[in-house]
């Protein structure tokens, strides 16, 4: 059985500080607190700079004594996450998982990997070879992913509340909806539907 | 006593669970009074037969059989629980509680991780927060009435001072605020206790995030719930969660400053017992 206590005084201690840290974790649906959907903003400085990392967030059974399972959900140009599916090359998840972590930290380590590339143990050769041999495609290639896939313009999010609204639902209730999702269209859609 | 009787009384006590596990409680309290009268010195007759009366809601012969198997035995965890349950349902909360405390030690002192002592906490917690939530209304009550009347003096004697004292008006009325608003204060602050807010981060375990219940120290000084270390030893690896320093569970010893310190915290707040 997961720990739900445990998981629902994570989600509330990690939603308060949201303004500090930036990273926020909310359940998929109220009623599965085994699904989840963690967001974390590009760390400054790097290609990621103003991006917002949208993480799928799986929780076994035996949590917090087994690693949550984690992947990225929002396309990302780096060494240690394919850049097919998503997933995540990181000691913590796998191995080194300790049940004093949380996914806030498990979130901060991501972020954390986001900042200092480990092209030695890639997730992803092809993306390994380039930081390795011509950086400055990587850093360009990075942006450029960042730029299409992790920044949602106010236009977009416009556009999500439009379709929305124009499926019968009120325009309050898709903004409070889109927003508690972070802004994912299907997400939102699932929310409105269930309640 | 006989061998052949106890082999009776044996044989009478699988009778008796085989009823109860089919919800066959009159049939199995025949079965355990059978049991007892062949053998009346063996304490598990008691307390089995007085789970089937906590079964039918008969808490007058849960007291009674369990008072016998605690005159047996005053070890027995099962007697001092139930006994527990009957007084609290007498609404003998003080006296109720203590048989759960009691209940609860000999409990972790025999499985830490088993299932009674999960459920005799959940029972604890549960009468503990109700005589909180009666107590402080009552409390609460009281103050505001105290507060109502405090009020109403401040501000006759007040106006009694300002008849007095004629001319200074703007002056007086200022440090009346003043004190009306300290007065404010004073009350609140005595509400503090009673207030639901964050327990503190030091009496919470770093792994379930929750108050500690039977806290032990690790030899690198860290503090972990005991039956969730035991856990984290047993399916993650031989290692301090935190420090990440080798750790085996004979090294785990009780922090029993940590353990007074929740007792006395919870003692003055009452509401941190609220279970989910």
């Amino acid at each position: 059985m997961v720990d739900f206590a445990r998981v629902q005084k994570e989600l509330q201690e990690c939603n308060r500080d949201f303004e500090v840290s930036g990273i926020r974790v909310v359940p998929k649906s109220e009623a599965n607190l085994a699904h989840l959907l963690g967001t974390i903003p590009g760390p400054l400085g790097t290609p990621y700079e103003g991006g917002t990392f949208k993480i799928d967030i799986n929780l076994t059974d035996g949590y917090p004594f087994e690693p949550p399972k984690m992947k990225f959900v929002t396309k990302v140009w780096h060494p240690n996450i394919s850049s097919q599916s998503g997933a995540i090359c990181l000691d913590i998840l796998k191995d080194q998982w300790s049940p004093a972590l949380t996914l806030k930290t498990a979130l901060l380590s991501i972020q954390a990997l986001l900042s200092a590339p480990e092209p030695d143990d890639p997730q992803d050769a092809v993306v390994a070879q380039q930081y390795l041999r011509e950086h400055h495609t990587f850093l360009g290639t990075a942006r450029y992913w960042t730029e299409a896939f992790a920044m949602t313009s106010s236009l977009d999010v416009e556009e999500k509340v439009k379709k929305l609204v124009e499926m019968g639902f009120p325009e309050t209730l898709v903004r409070s909806a889109l927003d508690s999702v972070g802004g994912d269209e299907n997400l939102a859609l699932e929310k409105l539907c269930s309640g | 006593m006989s061998s052949l009787a106890a082999k009776q009384a044996e044989i009478l006590r699988q009778d008796g669970n085989t009823c109860f596990k089919k919800d066959r409680f009159a049939a199995a309290i025949d079965a355990y009074t059978e049991a007892i009268t062949l053998c009346p010195n063996v304490p598990v007759y008691w307390t089995n037969r007085a789970l089937c009366h906590r079964k039918r809601n008969d808490w007058a012969r849960v007291e009674e059989d369990c008072r016998r198997a605690i005159q047996l035995d005053h070890h027995s965890v099962k007697g001092h629980y139930m006994l527990g349950l009957a007084l609290l349902q007498r609404k003998e909360y003080a006296e109720g509680v203590k048989e759960l405390e009691k209940a609860l030690d000999l409990g972790r002192g025999a499985n830490p991780k088993g299932y009674m002592v999960e459920e005799i906490w959940q029972e604890l917690a549960t009468a503990k927060y109700l005589t909180w939530e009666h107590e402080s209304s009552q409390r609460s009550w009281k103050l505001q009435s105290l507060r109502e009347a405090c009020v109403a003096a401040l501000m006759q004697k007040q106006f009694l001072d300002a008849s007095d004292t004629e001319g200074f008006v703007d002056e007086n009325d200022e440090s009346n605020l003043d004190q009306l608003e300290a007065l404010g204060r004073v009350f609140d602050k005595a509400a503090e206790d009673d207030t639901p807010t964050e327990v503190p981060d030091y009496l919470c375990c770093k792994i379930t995030l929750d108050m500690f219940r039977d806290p032990v120290i690790t030899p690198c000084g860290i503090t972990y719930e005991r039956a969730v270390i035991l856990e984290h030893l047993l399916n993650v690896g031989k290692f301090d969660p935190i420090t990440r320093e080798p750790l085996y569970a004979s090294q785990l010893v009780p922090n029993l400053a940590i353990k007074e310190a929740v007792r006395s915290y919870l003692e003055k707040h009452g509401w941190a017992y609220k279970t989910d």
